[in-house]
């Protein structure tokens, strides 16, 4: 029997310069791998620290306004304004009267079958809080009109069709309006409403609010917001960052924060009563270094301008 | 020659796979982060967008107010409206009568694809008030001419409300039956009743002509240039009453409608229309009736079985004669020339309504913003 002779087997394996060129390749590979990862960490990185400085902007920018738009300069509102603080009384609900009894304004309820809206706050008042009331005059005409500013004492609920709420008499509210879980409000003040305070007079709630830039502990640059009530200890509390980093507060164009105020003519104005646009520039800057094109890394800043118009100043 | 699959191992494959991996995490990262900025990006555009919709629909709803809304909303009702704004967005407003002269409007302004989440929604109110002329109405006539009262004639300054006008508030202080200027005179004779605080009061004001002419921010010029209906200098008029079109008040020189001071039920087409009438010269009317704001540039003569509910204002005189004679409201003569009387005869009456007033005052008046603070936001 014929054997055929079997090839001796052969082991597979890497010769020294095999070796040496898959080294050399593995680590050119790798190393443009690593360098690609880290290049696309810093991108991610500085992606977000571009986005998280762009919406802090936003939001400062979104804030603001919708507090600004309502002060009525022309009625004293702004307690003081600088380059970088502004103090005003910040308007967060309104509402009707629909009794005055004894000096005690009752409100409208939150919610009217008819669909009209006339009350509504962003939170609900509470002792302390302050009220501008729409009072009149005597005369037909807007020439006497004007608002007192009262401050609420007590503000017990009215859950039923009462007098000393909003009853269905004064053509205001229909039957089923009122109910525990959407009451009158009958709003002791101080001092007492006058009787010429009549039905149907609008209500204004406000409170005392500050804006400001101010640095924090961690040395970083913030918007602040602080609000006063009357009664509360401390009556003005402390001031908390709402929005930021952003670029540290400088008596120039660099601020991070800056008020600028004009009056009706476009002229800067210094004189509370008479601000009618309030311009603010806010400008960030991100917590890190930002290296988007991996030529250098460095803070990025950006900035945004918002004009508002006060639309109580007449 | 067969070589072992074993020989194709190595970690080339293993690291291009894990570095495409690694790779697409941070790519997936960034590419969430820039859609959430995109997203917040399109929300503050959407935002900006309603606001200004809701700002829009606050300034068309003045744009576009129908004066006979100011009569025909009772206290409570509600008025709809909708517009559209640039970029597609929409205003819904709702106005919401007020006792007294004011309006509550609140404008919801709405972008993007309704109840969807990219869209953005913001409601802003305002506070509005006609802007009534302030007008010193002193008595139930106000005049500075001479006056002869003779016949069965009724001057009652009390404060009363227009039989049928279920609308009005509360009667308001009463006034002067007569208010007459300390200069001329004054002849009662025959079966004159005159009543009000005080019935006849002599005063400085009935010789002022701001007292007829000047009302606060506005005058009679310019109430006259606003006149719904103006007649030329002689016009002789009989017959004045409501013309409709089924529920639609017609407005109408000649058969003159002045509107329907009747109040009905169901309410007649008329009853919320209050013109401002201005004549340019003599006025001559019998038989009928209407309401609103009467502005004549010469004398008014009444020869019977009128009736007017509102302000009437002469720049000449006022003459009353026949029978079935009423205005109810306030007259006001200023007798420019020393000719210029005031006749009141026959079956006559003058009642003061200040209600009647504020009704024929409103009827003519636009809203404005109230002042200082009127304008609130909503969120």
């Amino acid at each position: 029997m014929l054997t055929m002779p079997t090839a001796p087997s052969r082991r597979a394996g890497f010769t020294l310069i095999e070796l040496v060129i898959a080294l050399v390749l593995v680590s050119l590979v790798g190393s443009a791998i690593v360098s690609l990862l880290l290049r696309q960490q810093r991108f991610y990185n500085s992606t977000n620290d571009l986005i998280q400085t762009r919406q802090q902007i936003r939001q400062a920018a979104a804030m603001l306004p919708s507090d600004l738009r309502g002060i009525s300069s022309i009625s004293g509102d702004i307690y003081f304004m600088t380059d970088s603080a502004l103090e005003f009384r910040s308007v967060f609900g309104s509402s009707v009267v629909c009794a005055n009894i004894g000096g005690q304004l009752s409100t409208a309820p939150r919610v009217l079958a008819r669909g009209s809206n006339m009350t509504t706050w962003i939170r609900p008042p509470v002792v302390g809080d302050s009220i501008a009331v729409y009072n009149d005059g005597l005369s037909p005409s807007i020439a006497d009109d004007g608002w007192l500013r009262y401050r609420i004492t007590a503000m017990p609920p009215v859950t039923t069709n009462a007098a000393n709420g909003c009853p269905t008499t004064t053509g205001l509210t229909q039957a089923g309006d009122i109910s525990v879980n959407n009451p009158s409000y009958q709003l002791a003040l101080s001092p007492a409403a006058v009787a010429t305070i009549t039905v149907g007079a609008s209500i204004r709630f406000f409170r005392r609010v500050h804006y400001r830039i101010y640095q924090e502990a961690d040395n970083q640059w913030y918007l602040g917001f602080f609000d006063c009530l009357f009664g509360r200890v401390p009556v003005c509390n402390t001031t908390q960052p709402i929005a930021g980093p952003f670029q540290p507060y400088a008596n120039d164009a660099t601020s991070g924060m800056q008020f600028a105020y004009y009056d009706s003519t476009g002229a800067v104005t210094a004189n509370p009563i008479r601000v009618a646009r309030i311009s603010l520039v806010v400008r960030g800057q991100s917590a890190g270094l930002v290296n988007l094109s991996g030529v250098g890394a460095s803070v990025f800043h950006d900035s945004l301008r918002i004009e508002v118009g006060l639309r109580n100043r007449k | 020659m067969h070589r072992s699959s074993l020989s194709e191992k190595g970690m080339a494959l293993i690291m291009s796979l894990g570095a495409i991996v690694i790779i697409g995490v941070l790519m997936g990262g960034v590419l969430f982060v820039t859609t959430q900025d995109y997203r917040i990006g399109g929300n503050t555009v959407r935002s900006t967008r309603a606001a200004a919709a809701a700002e829009l629909g606050l300034n068309r709803v003045l744009a576009t107010w129908n004066l006979a809304d100011n009569a025909r909303l009772r206290t409570g009702d509600t008025l709809k409206k909708a517009f559209t704004a640039p970029g597609g967005a929409t205003a819904t407003v709702i106005v919401t009568r007020l006792p007294g002269a004011f309006f509550w409007a609140v404008s919801e302004g709405y972008a993007g694809a309704m109840g969807s989440q990219a869209s953005g929604r913001r409601r802003y109110g305002t506070l509005f008030r006609l802007d009534l002329p302030d007008m010193n109405i002193l008595g139930a006539i106000t005049t500075q001419g001479n006056t002869k009262v003779n016949g069965n004639v009724s001057v009652n300054g009390n404060d009363a409300t227009p039989a049928g006008w279920t609308a009005c508030g509360p009667t308001g202080p009463n006034v002067a039956g007569a208010a007459i200027s300390p200069t001329t005179t004054a002849t009662v004779t025959g079966s004159v009743t005159i009543n009000g605080n005080p019935p006849s009061l002599v005063t400085p004001a009935a010789a002022d002509s701001n007292t007829y002419f000047n009302y606060g921010n506005t005058n009679y010029q310019l109430l006259a240039a606003s006149a719904n209906l103006t007649y030329p200098a002689g016009t002789q008029l009989t017959n004045v009453g409501p013309i409709a079109a089924g529920a639609v008040c017609q407005a109408s020189l000649n058969p003159a409608n002045w509107g329907d001071p009747n109040r009905a039920t169901p309410a007649g087409a008329c009853e919320s229309y209050f013109p401002t009438i201005h004549v340019l010269g003599d006025l001559k009317v019998s038989t009928g009736s209407g309401q609103g704001l009467l502005l004549v540039d010469g004398n008014v003569t009444v020869a019977g079985n009128f009736a007017f509910t509102g302000v009437v204002i002469a720049r000449g005189g006022l003459k009353m004669s026949g029978t079935g004679n009423k205005i109810t409201g306030a007259v006001m003569a200023a007798s420019v020339d020393v000719s210029d009387n005031v006749t009141l005869t026959g079956n006559t009456s003058l009642q003061y309504s200040s209600c009647a007033v504020m009704s024929a005052l409103s009827g003519s008046a636009y809203p404005k913003q109230a002042i200082q603070r009127a304008w609130v936001d909503m969120y």
